[in-house]
């Protein structure tokens, strides 16, 4: 009996072909970035913990005083492994660092991602990253003081993921910075840099080496793998696209069932004597219920399909975009079967509810009632009853009337046309912010050129420039490290401004927006911090917050920073200037120009910019399908009262403007909201997921962004008023003159 | 003469067979005329008011109205046409279930170009006191006042009214004839009445009568009676 029930099925969703097309490209959106960022992130991880394992990363690293004597012994009393390595930093020009490291046989082992593993003593390995950006490739060879080398091969080194020049840093700059590997004999000859022990523990109680180590030797330096930067940064921001990546797709999907829901009520609606035919054969409402559960069936099978297969194609190209962040190789792709599953029943899981939502709506009402037709069910709403439109024009009328006669429908258009274009924003919102952000920083905070850190802190400054002390500091149980900076109250060289934008004279301590975001602290907080290099604890309190965008920092009067610290009161290590110092080399530390910075920034947002094309291009697909099918709805459920305009003499222009102008208030205001909830999301968003990044987004949205935006919506209505024409062309004038009432 | 047909064809195929034909209609209906066509189901009575109305084309033949030969416009033409001279009632009313009944009026008055007050069109069929309902809050009988009001507010020359009762009961139908008539002579309008009903016949100017697509008999009907009158 069903089976004659679900030949119709085809016929409906023939007659119906946009509308399925349309809710099936939204299902196959809402798999595709499902499957695509679940599994990719998945395979990041894998592919991370699959890398950790194999290069075997250290628990600790640890620098003693004396050498350790009797490596085997402890390893074998404490259950762990043991590498010495050494390592030393060479400067490969004025401003690029190459840090070299002895190559390990036990613990942090060198993978080779690229090219062959060292073989003799002239082999060098080089961080891939760090090759491209000096353009350097396999086989090419490089001078340094103590020879010429040749490239054999690029590496990843599990203590390294994240490249850091030093623990304070908290953007890698692949420029400026870079890791290599050069053999055991090699290193020894150099006989030069720091020596240090890389412990892998393999129990439990393996830990307890440190306590041994203290009593029998001393440490200088001992670090756990977590409190590493370079390793620990990774998790924190996988995490924010992790986020991203579940939101989305449930997003489309919400709108989707709800558009299906639109869907599948008109089709029931059509359907009502039919429905209470059946009912009053016998039929039961559970294989009513089934027959229209079909419907939904195949959007969500050919949705949910497709929409898995090309996420799953894509997976490579994601996965390497994210890992291209880091410098973790892609060993082998890891899909997780768990996550394709999930995306195949996703869609069902929203369909099915909202189908039976309808269907069962409908099945309340009595067999004699349905076989009536609707009239029992269309009610004239109060909101329809109560809207005094008298006065309008007839044109604005029917438009509000049509508007206003079915609220779901209108919520659907609303809602859909509110994420596309918060997704449509969010490309302008980002780049706006960026520029903003870039502008700010370069033009108005930092007013130097040069930045100079010396190794040493001096007393009189006698080259020139801005003198500042400066010390890295930490606070409990948070991997990010910070500045505090000490400056001339009077400085020339930093400019920081409250959020009115007037300047805030340095005579308190004053932190940065990204560090307040990522130490969750307000003005007036009193906070410990700890100095990353004495571990001694102080306890200072944040007076203001600075609205600057770039620097985990605090800022606080020189002569302040050195009383704390307990140094001399004009004592200083870094100086701040707008012209190049004459400073010896010997005594530099570090070097950087206002440029660097503003290249290495630029060069760690750029890869976004592609994922914004492809938001863009969701934007589009989904305001067109949304708008396309609420208007396709309308023409169909008005073909009567098309027909009818047409018998009066209403030309073909005048039946468009009365129907497919209609989406115009609800588009308009769709859009309008879509700014404020767009900045708000964004903004618990970034909150969330930009801690341990040294940059907070100030969330800029430019007038002129809004308006291209709101050109690009207006637009892509033109076009699906356009696709909507022909249909209301296609109506014949006999429908109004054979058809009973609807 | 306001409404002229000569020699007017029409054929419905299907595939390559015809299904039905109008062959060569011939009639007349002057200014303010009541003209009701008669026929069993099926004849041809609504293809041939369409055709009129400028709804349908007809195959050959000419149609001429005022002096302009329909057969002759293009469809943006035809649709001024019957912009600007047809009024349309249906079997089932078909006001439109969104909009109250002032607005359903506005649908028509919003087109034309001498309309009449919808007040006192909607006074003249008894539904101003109504203005501010929705369709389904009135019965069959009213439904059709407002139809007749819709489209008597343009101020058509020609009124067309396919089975106008045929959904109505004894007593409801009779006020919608009547409402014809004081239609047909407050405006001038011509009317066509199609019709299963013959009683209905006596109350008009002219009779037509069809069967499989023929005119089988056209007449003067010189005992028209008022439509108080009418009784079947
Ligand atoms: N668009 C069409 N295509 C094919 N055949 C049609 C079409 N419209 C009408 N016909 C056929 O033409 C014939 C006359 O139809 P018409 O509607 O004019 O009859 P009628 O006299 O109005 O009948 P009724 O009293 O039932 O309304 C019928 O046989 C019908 O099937
Ligand atoms: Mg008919």
């Amino acid at each position: 009996m069903v089976m004659v029930l679900n030949k119709k099925i085809k016929r409906v969703i023939l007659s119906q072909k946009a509308v399925y097309i349309g809710s099936i490209i939204l299902v196959m959106l809402s798999s595709l970035l499902y499957t695509n960022f679940n599994i990719s992130m998945k395979n990041v991880e894998k592919n991370k913990n699959l890398f950790l394992k194999i290069t075997m990363i250290e628990d600790a690293k640890v620098i003693t005083q004396k050498p350790l004597e009797n490596i085997s012994e402890l390893e074998n009393k404490f259950n762990v492994l043991i590498d010495e390595r050494k390592q030393l930093d060479v400067n490969i020009n004025s401003n690029t660092v190459l840090r070299i490291f002895e190559k390990t046989e036990k613990v942090d082992i060198s993978y080779i991602v690229e090219g062959k593993n060292i073989e003799s003593d002239n082999d060098i390995l080089l961080d891939p990253n760090f090759a491209k950006a000096n353009n350097i490739k396999i086989g090419d060879y490089i001078e340094l003081p103590f020879g010429k080398f040749i490239v054999k091969g690029f590496f990843s080194m599990p203590d390294y993921i994240y490249p850091l020049k030093s623990d304070t840093d908290m953007m890698v700059n692949y420029n400026n910075f870079g890791i290599a590997i050069l053999s055991k004999n090699k290193i020894n000859e150099i006989n030069k840099g720091i020596n240090y022990y890389l412990i892998k523990y393999k129990s439990k109680d393996s830990y307890k080496i440190k306590d041994y180590i203290a009593e029998n030797n001393f440490i200088i330096f001992y670090q756990d793998i977590k409190d590493n930067p370079r390793y620990s940064f990774v998790d924190a921001k996988l995490m924010g696209s992790t986020k991203m990546g579940s939101a989305l797709p449930v997003i489309i999907l919400l709108l989707t069932s709800l558009l299906v829901c639109i869907v599948i009520w008109r089709i029931i609606k059509t359907e009502f004597s039919q429905i209470g035919t059946l009912y009053a054969l016998g039929y039961t409402k559970k294989e009513i219920l089934f027959h229209y559960l079909s419907y939904g069936n195949i959007i969500a099978l050919l949705g949910g399909v497709s929409g898995t297969i090309l996420g799953l194609i894509f997976v490579k190209p994601l996965t390497s975009f994210f890992i291209s962040y880091f410098n973790i190789p892609l060993i082998e792709n890891l899909f997780d079967i768990k996550y394709i599953i999930i995306s195949l029943l996703i869609p069902y899981i929203f369909i099915i509810p909202a189908i039976s939502f309808v269907t069962l709506k409908a099945l309340r009402l009595s067999p004699v009632n349905l076989m009536r037709g609707n009239n029992e069910i269309i009610k004239i709403g109060i909101l329809e009853k109560k809207i005094n439109i008298t006065k309008l024009k007839f044109i604005s009328k029917f438009r509000i009337r049509e508007v206003t006669r079915s609220l779901p429908r209108l919520f659907v258009l609303i809602f859909g046309i509110t994420i596309a274009s918060m997704f449509l924003l969010l490309g302008f919102l980002y780049k706006n912010s960026i520029d903003y952000l870039l502008n700010q920083s370069m033009n108005e905070v930092y007013k130097y050129e040069y930045n100079y850190v010396l190794k040493a802190y001096e007393d009189d400054n006698n080259y020139g420039g801005e003198e500042y002390n400066l010390s890295a500091f930490k606070v409990e149980n948070k991997i990010e490290s910070f500045a505090v900076l000490g400056i001339k109250p009077d400085s020339k060289m930093i400019n920081l401004t409250d959020e009115s934008g007037k300047s805030i004279s340095i005579n308190s301590v004053i932190a940065t927006r990204p560090l307040s975001n990522t130490l969750n602290i307000k003005e007036g907080d009193k906070i410990i911090i700890t100095n990353k290099y004495s571990n001694k604890k102080y306890e200072i309190k944040i007076d203001k917050i600075a609205e600057v965008y770039t620097g985990n920092n605090i800022y606080m009067p020189l002569s302040d920073f050195n009383k704390i610290m307990n140094l001399n009161e004009n004592s200083f290590i870094g100086i701040f200037s707008s012209n190049k110092l004459n400073i010896d080399e010997d005594k530099i530390l570090k070097f950087e120009t206002k440029k660097d910075f503003e290249e290495a920034f630029k060069t760690i947002l750029n890869p976004l910019k592609a994922s914004f094309a492809v938001i863009s291009l969701f934007a589009f697909v989904i305001s067109l399908v949304v708008i396309y099918i609420i208007t396709g709805i309308s023409i169909e459920e008005n073909k009567n009262n098309i027909s009818m305009f047409k018998i009066f003499g209403y030309t073909n222009n005048e039946i468009n403007s009365l129907i497919l102008n209609t989406a115009t208030i609800p588009v308009i205001v769709g859009f309008l909201i879509s700014i404020p909830l767009l900045i708000k999301s964004m903004d618990a968003l970034f909150r969330s997921f930009s801690k341990g990044i040294d940059f907070a987004f100030p969330l800029k949205l430019e007038p002129l962004s809004i308006v291209l935006s709101f050109i690009i919506m207006i637009g892509i209505y033109e076009l699906s008023k356009y696709l909507s024409k022909k249909k209301i062309l296609n109506i014949s004038l006999s429908e109004a003159l054979k058809s009973q009432r609807e | 003469m306001l409404v002229q047909l000569k020699n007017v064809n029409k054929n419905f195929k299907s595939m390559q067979n015809i299904v039905f034909s109008l062959n060569s209609i011939n009639l007349e209906a002057d200014k303010g005329e009541i003209v009701t066509i008669l026929g069993p189901s099926g004849s041809g009575k609504s293809t041939l008011l369409n055709i009129i109305g400028g709804i349908d084309r007809a195959d050959s033949g000419s149609i001429i109205i005022e002096g302009v030969d329909l057969n002759k416009l293009n469809d943006k033409e035809i649709t001024k046409y019957r912009r600007n001279n047809i009024g349309y009632i249906f079997q089932f009313y078909n006001l439109i279930p969104n909009l109250n009944i002032y607005e359903n009026i506005e649908v028509s008055t919003n087109i034309s170009e001498n309309p009449l007050k919808i007040e006192e069109v909607l006074d003249g069929v008894g539904m101003l006191d109504k203005r501010n309902k929705f369709p389904q809050e009135l019965s069959g009988g009213e439904q059709q006042r407002v139809s007749i009001a819709r489209a008597i507010a343009k101020n058509p020359k020609i009124l067309l009214c396919d089975e106008p009762t045929g959904a109505l009961d004894y007593k409801t139908a009779k006020e919608i004839l009547n409402l014809l008539e004081y239609v047909n002579s407050k405006y001038k309008t011509t009317i066509f009445i199609v019709t299963h009903n013959t009683a209905i016949s006596r109350m008009s100017d002219r009779i037509i009568r069809l069967r499989s697509g023929e005119i089988v008999e056209n007449i003067k009907n010189n005992n028209k009676i008022s439509a108080k009158g009418v009784e079947w």
